[in-house]
């Protein structure tokens, strides 16, 4: 799965990123000081409970943010800041360079155009091809995804189901050919066999075309099975972050060990405690009123620190370091 | 096609029941039918009474009356009428004409112009120009259109002395009938713009917080590509079925518009056959306008199943 040599840069990379809402009620911090980076090839997973600011990122990332998000820090991207660019550039980046994947993708289709005129028209518009040719394209790209025949291409997303919807979703993301896809939540609204099903397609086509995929979910084992890194986000702020596997293995931050004892197979006990409020966050780390192994420097703001990973990357790339906020390290 | 068959069929039912509504009202009317028939103001001897109520047929049973009304609206009779002396049919086609002359074109620019514009303003909500246009548009709204028609006369025949201040025309030649005709179908098109615009500002408005005009945009659409490609059809949709509901209240404008501009179409004819009590003219005009208005509510309801595929399947 990691195609990534030592000496590569990143392809995108994430410095500082803070977003907040201005609401009736308050400024919600939906992002704090969030940084990643995104390699050549690999497939990133997002991580988190719901409401935990993992889809305002890919959002900000794209500038598909609404007017009241005040964004603050960078992402880098062949060089530049996509998060000052102007509209005209950003829709240029869009589609063609960085691709998403909405959740609710029946809801995210036009109702009334044709699913392969909707993937059709961005070869017409990015790239000028003529009609027939575009939707011939479209059409190769849905039998990809294993969407087949003339009938097919004439339906409406009312005619398709959830999943279907999705694949035409995906379709959309890849005719381009994007160097970054960003899928928010696709396994929502899928049952479990068929999210699998529609992911391994997904992870297929992207190692394809060489693209990296910045995944955001909320199922753990999803991320554990088709992603190479793992952040774990709670609250806004990026927990932790490392190799997958190792994450699941050894977690390293108390809210990761927390959300991983949280799955069926793991004994399926809840975080004792309620969730923060997004608008008067806990001072010092955020996870400390729930946090087992409570201190008192626990009321100071923890650094993300570098820890040993076990070493099953290999030596000297970067994905072999493990970082976690949390002051025991 | 069968689906369109099945609306048309709702449609000629509809008609069928308006139209025997129109028989039965002045024969259930408190009174001589024959007068709810000929009008009030129609002097008449004993022995012309008795010679036209058995050439209507009012003495013969009520059935084969019905039947004979049928009869008579197939072959496009729809009465006498005794105060223009002739027949009603041959009145109504000679203004109908003209009105359509003032009514069409307005409602072709106004719901045009009106559903572009509309949509920019609704897309471009924040811009101050557009706030300004929507400021306008909603004054021109607000106001009742032979209200618009007096200020027009006022400033551009009366003081300007630019255009004439009354009729369709005075040689008769197209150039005269333009000019006559400038001023009536200004204000009917600001009338129909600004009705169309107001509603298609609210539903772009609505339509652009949608998901799809979202990912139209991670998609790589920009700005007006995502306005025109995507929201502007989805916002058309309410527009059609407001649009033909409107059908009649526009028309109803056209005929005050006549009636300021001293024009003799359907307005006025129905003006003077109010103040005449000609009832012929009056039920007659009455039909041929709900046959107009039950047309155009057809229209758009074959329209919109063309436009959106969700009313073609189910």
């Amino acid at each position: 799965m990691n195609s990534r040599r030592p000496d590569d840069a990143p392809i995108l990379q994430i410095e500082d990123l803070s977003v907040s809402f201005s609401t009736a009620t308050g400024q919600v911090k939906a992002a704090e000081n969030v940084c990643f980076k995104l390699y050549k090839g690999e497939t990133l997973a997002l991580v988190g409970e719901t409401g935990c600011g993992k889809s305002v990122v890919a959002s900000s990332i794209m500038q598909l943010l609404p007017n009241n998000a005040h964004i603050q820090g960078r992402a880098i991207y062949a060089g530049r800041d996509l998060l000052s660019l102007s509209e005209k550039e950003m829709s240029r980046i869009r589609g063609s360079e960085i691709a998403i994947v909405f959740q609710n993708p029946s809801l995210a289709l036009n109702p009334i155009m044709r699913v392969s005129e909707q993937i059709a028209e961005m070869l017409q518009v990015r790239k000028g091809y003529p009609a027939a040719q575009s939707l011939e394209l479209a059409g190769e790209m849905l039998h990809r995804l294993g969407l087949q025949g003339d009938d097919k291409m004439r339906m409406y997303p009312f005619q398709f189901s959830g999943g279907m919807n999705q694949r035409v979703m995906i379709a959309a993301s890849m005719i381009l050919s994007p160097r970054i896809i960003i899928a928010d939540e696709p396994s929502k609204g899928l049952d479990g066999a068929l999210a699998a099903e529609v992911m391994a397609e997904m992870a297929r086509i992207k190692n394809q075309v060489g693209a990296s995929l910045l995944l955001i979910t909320h199922d753990l084992n999803l991320a554990r099975n088709i992603s190479d890194r793992m952040a774990v986000m709670y609250c806004g702020e990026i927990m932790e972050i490392g190799e997958s596997e190792e994450i699941f293995s050894l977690p390293r931050h108390p809210y990761t060990a927390a959300l991983l004892r949280c799955l069926p197979e793991r004994g399926f006990q809840p975080i004792p405690g309620p969730s923060p409020s997004m608008i008067k966050p806990p001072a010092g780390c955020k996870f400390h009123p729930r946090c087992p192994n409570i201190s008192e420097v626990c009321r100071r703001k923890p650094k993300m620190t570098r820890v040993e990973g076990r070493g099953t990357a290999p030596a000297g790339s970067e994905s072999e370091i493990r970082e976690v906020k949390c002051w025991r390290y | 096609m069968s689906l369109t068959a099945k609306r048309a069929s709702r449609y000629i039912i509809a008609l069928v029941i308006i139209f025997t509504l129109n028989f039965v009202i002045p024969r259930a009317m408190p009174g001589d039918p024959l007068t709810n028939l000929l009008g009030e103001d129609v002097i008449l001897t004993d022995s012309s009474v008795i010679e036209l109520r058995s050439e209507m047929g009012l003495d013969r049973p009520l059935f084969e009356q019905y039947l004979d009304y049928w009869h008579g609206i197939l072959h496009l009779d729809l009465g006498y009428s005794f105060h223009r002396h002739s027949p009603v049919a041959e009145i109504i086609f000679a203004r109908m004409k003209w009105t359509l002359l003032l009514a069409v074109p307005s409602l072709l620019t106004g719901g045009i112009l009106g559903t572009i514009l509309g949509a920019l303003a609704g897309w471009r909500s924040a811009n101050s120009c557009q706030k300004a246009s929507t400021a306008f548009f909603l004054a021109i709204y607000c106001t009742p259109p032979y209200f618009l028609c007096l200020l027009a006369l006022y400033l551009f025949s009366f003081k300007l002395d630019i255009f004439p201040l009354k009729g369709f025309y005075d040689t008769g030649s197209a150039a005269d009938i333009a000019l006559h005709l400038f001023l009536p179908v200004l204000v009917m098109t600001l009338f129909s713009l600004s009705r169309n615009y107001m509603i298609m500002r609210g539903s772009v408005l609505q339509e652009k917080s949608s998901l799809y005009a979202a990912f139209a945009r991670a998609k790589g659409l920009y700005d007006a590509e995502i306005l025109f490609r995507h929201v502007f059809k989805n916002a058309l949709l309410p527009i059609i079925t407001l649009l033909a509901m409107d059908f009649g209240f526009i028309l109803s404008g056209a005929l005050f518009v006549e009636i300021v501009f001293s024009m003799n179409g359907m307005g006025n004819l129905i003006y003077d056959a109010l103040l005449s009590r000609d009832y012929p003219v009056l039920q007659g005009s009455f039909l041929i306008i709900t046959l107009m208005v039950v047309s155009a509510n057809l229209l758009a309801d074959i329209l919109y199943s063309r436009l959106d595929p969700r009313v073609r399947w189910h």
